[in-house]
C-alpha cells in the first residue's frame, strides 16, 4: 500500500508541479516580451528626437 | 457558368492534367503497394492473418499512403500559378472542391485497387466472404477517406509543414470512420456476422463530409 | 494587467491550497482503492479544464468566423495551449492511476483513449497556426480547425466506447463509492481547476495581444526607419 502512495505523489507533483511550469513559462515569455517592448520603444523614442 | 458545368470544368481538367502524365496515381499506387511489402515483411512473412488484424493492417496502408498522397493534389495546379485562375473563376468556392473531392476519388480508387490487389496476394488472404459488401465498404471508405483529405489538404495549404500536417490531422478526424471501416471489412471477411452500428457511422461520416464544406469551404478560401 | 492578474492569483493560491488539503487530507479515503482514490481529483480536475478550454476555443473560432473580430482568435489560441498543457497532465495522471490499479501504464478505456485523440487533435492546431503566415489567414484557417475538431470529439468518443464494447478486456472501470464527503472535494477541486482556467487564460490572452502590440510596433519602427532614409 506504502509502495502505492508513491503513486499518487508522483500525481500529485505531475500536476501541480506542471500547472507551475507552465506559469513560469508564461512569465518568461511575458519578461521577453516585456524587454522587446522596452527596447522597439526607446528605438522609437531615438528615431524621432534628433 | 451555372454550378454544374464549372464542376464537369474542372473535374476534366484535373482527369486531363493526370491522363496528360501526371505522377499522382502512379506514385500513390507504387508507395501503396511499397507499403504492403514493407508490412508483410515486418510480420516475418505470416501468412494466415486472424481476420481483425489483416482487415486493420488494410486500412492502415490505405489510410497511410492516401494521407501522404492527397497532400500534393493540387501541385500540378500550382506550377504556373494556376490556381489562381480557378479561383478567380464566377462560381461558388465550394464546387471547387466537390470537384476536387471526384477527382481525388478517382485517382486514389485506382491506386488502391492495386493495393487490394497486392493485399490478397502479398499477406496471401483467402477471398472475401461477401464480395459485394468489401467493394461497398472499399467505395465508401475512399469516399471517406478522400474527402476529409482533400478538405484538410486545403486547410493546410497555405502552412510550411503541409506534408506532415495532414496525416497528422487526418487521422484523429478520421478515428470513428477508421474503426468503422475496419469493422465493416472484417464483416466483409467473415469474421463478424453482423455491422452493428458502424455503418451508420460510415454513413454518417459522409453525409458531413457532403455538408459541411459547403458551410465552410467559403471562409477557408478567402486569400 | 498587473493588478488583476495578481489578485487573481492570490485567490487561486488560496484555493489550490484548500484543494491540496481537501484532497489529500480532508476527504475520506475510498474502500477498496484506500488513499490512492485522491488521484482521482487532479485528474477529473485536470481533465474537466482541457474539456472546457477546447470548448472555449470552439466557440471563439465561431465567433471569429462570425465577427472577424481578432480578439477571438487570441483566446482562441490562449485557450487551446491551456487546453493541450492540461489535456497532457490528464493522460500523465491517468496512466499514473492505472499502474497501481490494474498493473498496466495504458488502458484502452474510452476516456482515455479519446484523451489521447484529443491530444493530438489539438497539438495539430497549434502546430497548423505556428507554420502559417498572415493574421488573418492564421485565424481564419485555425477558426474552420477549430470548430471541425470540435464537432468530432463526440462520435470519436461514441465510436471508441463501441469499439471497445467489441473487444472487452479484463480492465473494467470499478464503480467508485461516493460518500458527501469525497462528491464536495471533487467538486471544490473541479472548482479550483475552474478559476486556474480563468486565471490562466486571462494571462495567456493579454500576452498574445500584447504579441500582436510588438509585431506592429516593430513593423512601425521598420517603417519610420526607412522613411528617414533607409538603414
Amino acid at each position: 500500500m506504502a509502495h502505492e502512495l508513491g503513486f499518487l505523489w508522483a500525481v500529485t507533483a505531475v500536476v501541480w508541479l506542471g500547472t507551475l511550469a507552465y506559469i513560469v513559462a508564461l512569465l518568461r515569455r511575458q519578461n521577453q516580451l516585456q524587454r522587446e517592448l522596452d527596447g522597439l520603444q526607446r528605438a522609437m523614442d531615438d528615431l524621432r528626437r534628433p | 457558368m451555372s454550378g454544374l458545368r464549372s464542376f464537369q470544368a474542372l473535374v476534366w481538367k484535373d482527369v486531363r492534367t493526370e491522363l496528360r502524365g501526371g505522377r499522382f496515381v502512379v506514385s500513390s499506387l507504387a508507395f501503396g503497394v511499397l507499403l504492403i511489402l514493407v508490412v508483410g515483411m515486418a510480420l516475418g512473412g505470416a501468412g494466415q492473418l486472424p481476420v481483425d488484424w489483416s482487415a486493420g493492417l488494410l486500412w492502415l496502408n490505405l489510410f497511410f499512403s492516401s494521407a501522404i498522397s492527397i497532400g500534393r493534389h493540387d501541385d500540378k495546379d500550382r506550377e504556373m500559378a494556376g490556381h489562381w485562375g480557378v479561383l478567380l473563376a464566377p462560381m461558388d468556392r465550394s464546387v471547387i472542391f466537390y470537384a476536387k473531392w471526384l477527382t481525388t476519388f478517382l485517382f486514389v480508387f485506382v491506386a488502391e485497387i492495386g493495393m487490394i490487389g497486392a493485399f490478397f496476394i502479398i499477406l496471401n488472404q483467402p477471398a472475401p466472404k461477401h464480395p459485394l459488401s468489401f467493394v461497398f465498404v472499399m467505395l465508401g471508405g475512399t469516399m471517406g477517406l478522400t474527402g476529409l483529405g482533400t478538405f484538410l489538404a486545403t486547410l493546410a495549404a497555405t502552412s510550411s509543414m503541409r506534408d506532415i500536417l495532414v496525416p497528422l490531422l487526418l487521422f484523429p478526424l478520421a478515428i470513428p470512420m477508421f474503426l468503422a471501416l475496419i469493422q465493416l471489412t472484417v464483416f466483409a471477411f467473415g469474421g463478424i456476422s453482423h455491422t452493428g452500428v458502424w455503418i451508420q457511422v460510415l454513413l454518417g461520416y459522409l453525409t458531413i463530409l457532403f455538408i459541411l464544406p459547403w458551410l465552410l469551404y467559403e471562409p477557408l478560401m478567402e486569400v | 494587467m498587473k493588478k488583476v492578474a495578481y489578485f487573481g492569483t492570490a485567490v487561486l493560491g488560496v484555493f489550490g491550497l484548500l484543494d491540496i488539503y481537501f484532497a489529500l487530507l480532508w476527504s475520506p479515503p475510498e474502500r477498496s482503492m484506500g488513499n490512492l482514490i485522491r488521484i482521482l481529483y487532479f485528474h477529473v480536475g485536470s481533465a474537466w479544464i482541457a474539456f472546457l478550454a477546447f470548448f472555449v476555443t470552439f466557440v471563439c473560432s465561431i465567433l471569429y468566423l462570425l465577427r472577424r473580430n481578432l480578439l477571438f482568435d487570441r483566446i482562441a489560441v490562449s485557450s487551446t495551449e491551456i487546453g493541450v498543457v492540461f489535456t497532457t497532465l490528464t493522460l500523465i495522471t491517468g496512466s499514473l492511476w492505472a499502474r497501481p490499479m490494474w498493473n498496466t501504464w495504458w488502458t484502452w478505456d474510452p476516456l482515455l483513449t479519446t484523451t489521447l485523440i484529443l491530444w493530438f487533435l489539438y497539438v495539430g492546431y497549434l502546430l497548423l497556426r505556428g507554420t502559417m503566415a498572415g493574421m488573418e489567414r492564421r485565424a481564419r484557417i485555425s477558426s474552420v480547425f477549430g470548430i471541425l475538431a470540435f464537432v468530432d470529439v463526440p462520435v470519436i468518443h461514441f465510436a471508441v466506447e463501441w469499439w471497445r464494447s467489441i473487444h472487452p478486456l479484463v480492465i473494467d472501470d470499478t464503480g467508485i463509492n461516493m460518500p458527501g464527503a469525497m462528491l464536495f472535494t471533487l467538486m471544490f477541486g473541479v472548482f479550483t481547476f475552474f478559476l486556474l482556467y480563468l486565471v490562466l487564460l486571462y494571462i495567456r490572452s493579454r500576452q498574445e495581444t500584447q504579441k500582436i502590440q510588438l509585431y506592429k510596433l516593430r513593423e512601425r519602427v521598420r517603417e519610420i526607419r526607412v522613411e528617414l532614409g533607409g538603414f
